[in-house]
């Protein structure tokens, strides 16, 4: 991609944030609510576009890291630790974590690789469930405080969005570095890239650290939101929201997750009348859309605005 | 020429590699010296492409043993072996679909630019910007830098993947099938920068090829395989005139 | 009386992959029962070319003459029907097949087994090679029979027009004159082939025909040997000194 493309990206992305934070003068709590819910799936969710967009390794325990972000969270913070720390320190926990996760990665792919990730997720909800004096069992945890300063609804959006930017420029920063070309290698041809000398093991690590710990933030900013965190938001099923957002989005694009998390959120709102046939409808959209556009809605809008005429 | 006293840069040491019963490669020797272009010949499956990737690590040997400067390399990961100046290409296209042109050839060269931190706190181009546009300018690829190398035809995507190769200024390349798909003219020019890296930047080459024509008119000794074993190992000339090779291998 | 109208014909064909045109406005036509080979820079747009014929990308201007008719648009399965077959570049077998599986999925579009099996046997008559080897996995052949086996999967559909995209590529000289006698074998038969070949000289030393295409566009066409002869074909395109743009 040229610098301008580059560039205009992380503009679209911030100017993106900057609207999320003026629109929500106009909203009620409840709309302030999606919109910071809306930064988090999107925190999330770019972190498994970095993992499975651009790395090209499929995960589905990106629900168990955002889950260990939220218990992180509500654990530590009664006891003291301040906000910021407590979400440094899921996310630490969560890299950590992802890169034990990697290994499996360097000897299988594909859809074994989605049931090696698949059984992390199991086995987070399981403890998260069962190990009632860590984490409360099904009961959970409640009374989550936000930090002070960002208790109101429109504080914490707008540190939800503070924290959405930051994740932006820095994977903005990561994915147009040396770094970022490496990751694509690997989702592109591993043994080519080997030959030239990439180091396949340690880059493909890394790419499921920084995408957990990007969920673990997510996390971290999730429970104090909420205020209430319980097991079932962290099961597979999350997971698989997450997935759905990266690729109705576009899977390796930049802005994918901003829009994938963006349907995430207002689509159950909007298809709210239907009641039990929501669920149909979202499927019955999902696929239509990647049957028309497999590189999903950032995709679809690339190729009617960037459309180009003959070769250069 | 090769003086004899040119130092061995890459030796193979009775090499064997099995896949179940079949010996694909069946007790292979030979040694490359510094500034030579080594040429190997043979039938198709007779185990040329296997005698590469053990070379190469991307395949462990079954026995025998890899020397690079005299150094034991047997079974060296591909990626260590290429900061070490080898490079390859392969007989299938290999580059990446979904990467531009440009980017293909700075991936080939950034691993080798300083460290990984240094290099994600650097430039994104890895300051290679200037050897990228070298690169392309050699291979006459300029028209298609910003080109996904996906939407290149197959003869530009095999330029390309020589391209690669080069990136990093390696000091060995074993080329697999260089000349196949290439237009004529094309693959003169092709030679001709060849031998130029050959003389004046020193570097050593083995190329697979069945283009006879591309091969008797570059390189400087020949080896040619059948069924795992070296038949024939001489000057261009004496290998296409052995009676082993033409049976085997030429017709006639 | 034999035959004199082209098999096939293009006409001033316009097509690309998505936003890229490759294909300028190419006229040519093919003769029956001849080999026509197809040369020219990387990137021309040969292999573009054929997969427009043969209704693998979208035209979007001119027409495809098959015996006259317009064929635009039409599909692959519909082309196999009116007797052609496109052996592309590279290996293309289902490599975990056996030999005569391989076979067998070349005579899909004739529906029955029944129908098929007269045409898989007489196929493994002409290479003898093949029905020693009917029962192994295609993976297990070496690069040239395993083209040898992608050309007689082609012919099971009895076609009179075969397209065929640089059969060379990766054979030992011994199997590239294998494969040539048996283009030229087929020829003798009275089908029509077409080819794209890097190894210019030796495609068109067994050729009738030859067109040289240049940026989606046909530069030149005539008889193998004018083609041959031709002293700016062969500065430019059979490996002489000028350069070429890409």
């Amino acid at each position: 991609m040229s610098h301008a493309r580059h560039a205009a990206v992380l503009g679209a992305a911030l100017a993106a944030l900057v609207l999320a934070g003026l629109v929500s003068f106009a909203l009620q709590p409840y709309g302030i609510y999606l919109l910071s819910l809306w930064a988090v799936y999107t925190i999330a969710a770019t972190g498994l576009n970095l993992t499975l967009g651009y790395a090209g390794q499929v995960s589905l325990a990106q629900a168990a890291f955002v889950g260990i972000g939220a218990y992180t969270t509500a654990l530590l913070m009664p006891h003291g630790v301040p906000f910021g720390v407590s979400l440094m320190l899921g996310a630490l926990g969560c890299f950590v974590l992802g890169l034990g996760l990697g290994f499996p990665a360097l000897r299988v792919q594909g859809h074994y690789l989605a049931f090696v990730t698949l059984a992390l997720t199991t086995l987070a909800f399981l403890v998260m469930r069962n190990e009632t004096w860590l984490t409360g069992g099904i009961g959970g945890i409640s009374n989550i405080r936000r930090p002070a300063g960002f208790a109101s609804g429109r504080g914490y959006e707008f540190l939800c969005l503070g924290v959405l930017a930051c994740v932006t420029l820095l994977a903005w920063w990561l994915l147009r570095s040396p770094w970022g070309r490496a990751f694509m290698a690997l989702r592109e041809n591993p043994m080519r890239a080997a030959s030239l000398g990439v180091d396949v093991r340690a880059y493909t690590l890394l790419a499921f650290a920084i995408g957990a710990a990007l969920g673990g933030v997510a996390g971290a900013l999730y429970a104090p939101l909420v205020q209430y965190i319980e097991p079932s938001p962290f099961s597979l099923d999350f997971s698989l929201a997450l997935l759905l957002m990266v690729v109705v989005g576009g899977s390796g694009l930049f802005l994918g997750p901003f829009l994938g998390a963006l349907v995430a959120v207002l689509l159950p709102e909007w298809l709210r009348f239907l009641q039990d046939y929501y669920l149909v409808i979202y499927a019955a959209l999902v696929i239509v859309l990647l049957a028309l556009c497999p590189e999903g809605l950032i995709g679809l809008a690339e190729r009617h605005l960037f459309r180009r005429k003959g070769r250069a | 020429m090769i003086g004899p006293d040119a130092p061995t840069v890459l030796e193979a040491r009775d090499l064997v590699r099995s896949f179940g019963a079949v010996r694909a490669v069946d007790g292979i020797s030979f040694a490359v010296r510094e500034g030579e272009i080594l040429g190997v010949i043979g039938p198709n499956g007779s185990g040329k492409s296997t005698l590469f990737n053990c070379l190469l690590g991307q395949l462990l040997p079954s026995a025998g043993q890899v020397l690079l400067d005299g150094r034991d390399v047997t079974g060296m990961r591909p990626a260590a072996l290429n900061r070490l100046g080898v490079s390859r290409t392969f007989q299938l296209l290999q580059v990446f679909p979904q990467l531009s042109v440009r980017d293909n050839l700075i991936l080939a060269g950034q691993e080798h630019v300083g460290s990984r931190i240094a290099r994600l706190f650097g430039s994104p181009d890895a300051g290679l910007g200037a050897a990228a546009d070298r690169m392309l300018g050699l291979f006459r690829l300029e028209a298609l830098a910003a080109e996904m190398a996906a939407s290149l035809s197959y003869g530009q995507q095999k330029l390309l993947d020589a391209a690669i190769a080069f990136m990093a200024g390696p000091r060995l390349v074993l080329l697999d099938e260089p000349a196949g798909g290439v237009n004529p003219t094309l693959l003169a020019g092709f030679r001709e920068r060849l031998r130029a890296m050959n003389t004046e930047a020193g570097a050593t080459f083995v190329v697979i090829e069945h283009n006879m024509e591309f091969v008797m008119s570059l390189c400087t000794r020949v080896i040619c395989i059948a069924q795992g074993k070296i038949i024939a190992n001489g000057a261009p000339a004496a290998v296409r005139a052995d009676p082993a090779v033409i049976e085997a291998y030429l017709g006639d | 009386m034999t035959d004199r109208s082209p098999v096939l014909e293009l006409q001033s064909v316009v097509g690309g992959y998505g936003r890229m045109t490759i294909l300028n406005g190419c006229s040519f036509a093919v003769a029956r029962g001849a080999i026509t080979t197809v040369i020219g820079p990387n990137g021309a747009g040969k292999s573009t070319c054929f997969k427009a014929i043969f209704g693998l990308l979208a035209v979007r201007e001119g027409r495809i003459l098959l015996e006259g008719q317009d064929v635009r648009g039409a599909s692959p399965a519909a082309l196999i029907a009116r007797g052609v077959t496109y052996v592309p570049q590279g290996r293309n077998l289902f490599t975990e097949l056996s030999v005569r599986e391989n076979l067998e999925l070349g005579g899909v579009a004739l529906g029955s087994a029944a129908a098929m099996r007269p045409l898989v046997e007489a196929a493994l008559d002409r290479f003898p090679i093949l029905r020693q080897k009917a029962r192994d996995q295609a993976s297990t052949l070496s690069g040239g029979q395993q083209k040898l086996l992608e050309i007689a999967r082609g012919l099971i559909a009895e076609p009179r027009l075969i397209l065929i995209d640089e059969p060379s590529i990766g054979l030992s000289p011994l199997m590239v004159k294998e494969v040539f006698a048996t283009l030229t074998g087929l020829r003798d038969q009275g089908v029509s082939i077409l080819m794209v070949e890097q190894n210019a000289r030796s495609a068109l030393a067994i050729s009738d025909h030859a067109i040289v295409l240049e940026s989606g566009r046909t530069r030149l066409a005539g008889t193998a040997q004018e083609i041959l002869n031709d002293p700016r074909v062969a500065r430019l395109f059979l490996g002489g000194d000028a350069g070429d743009a890409a």
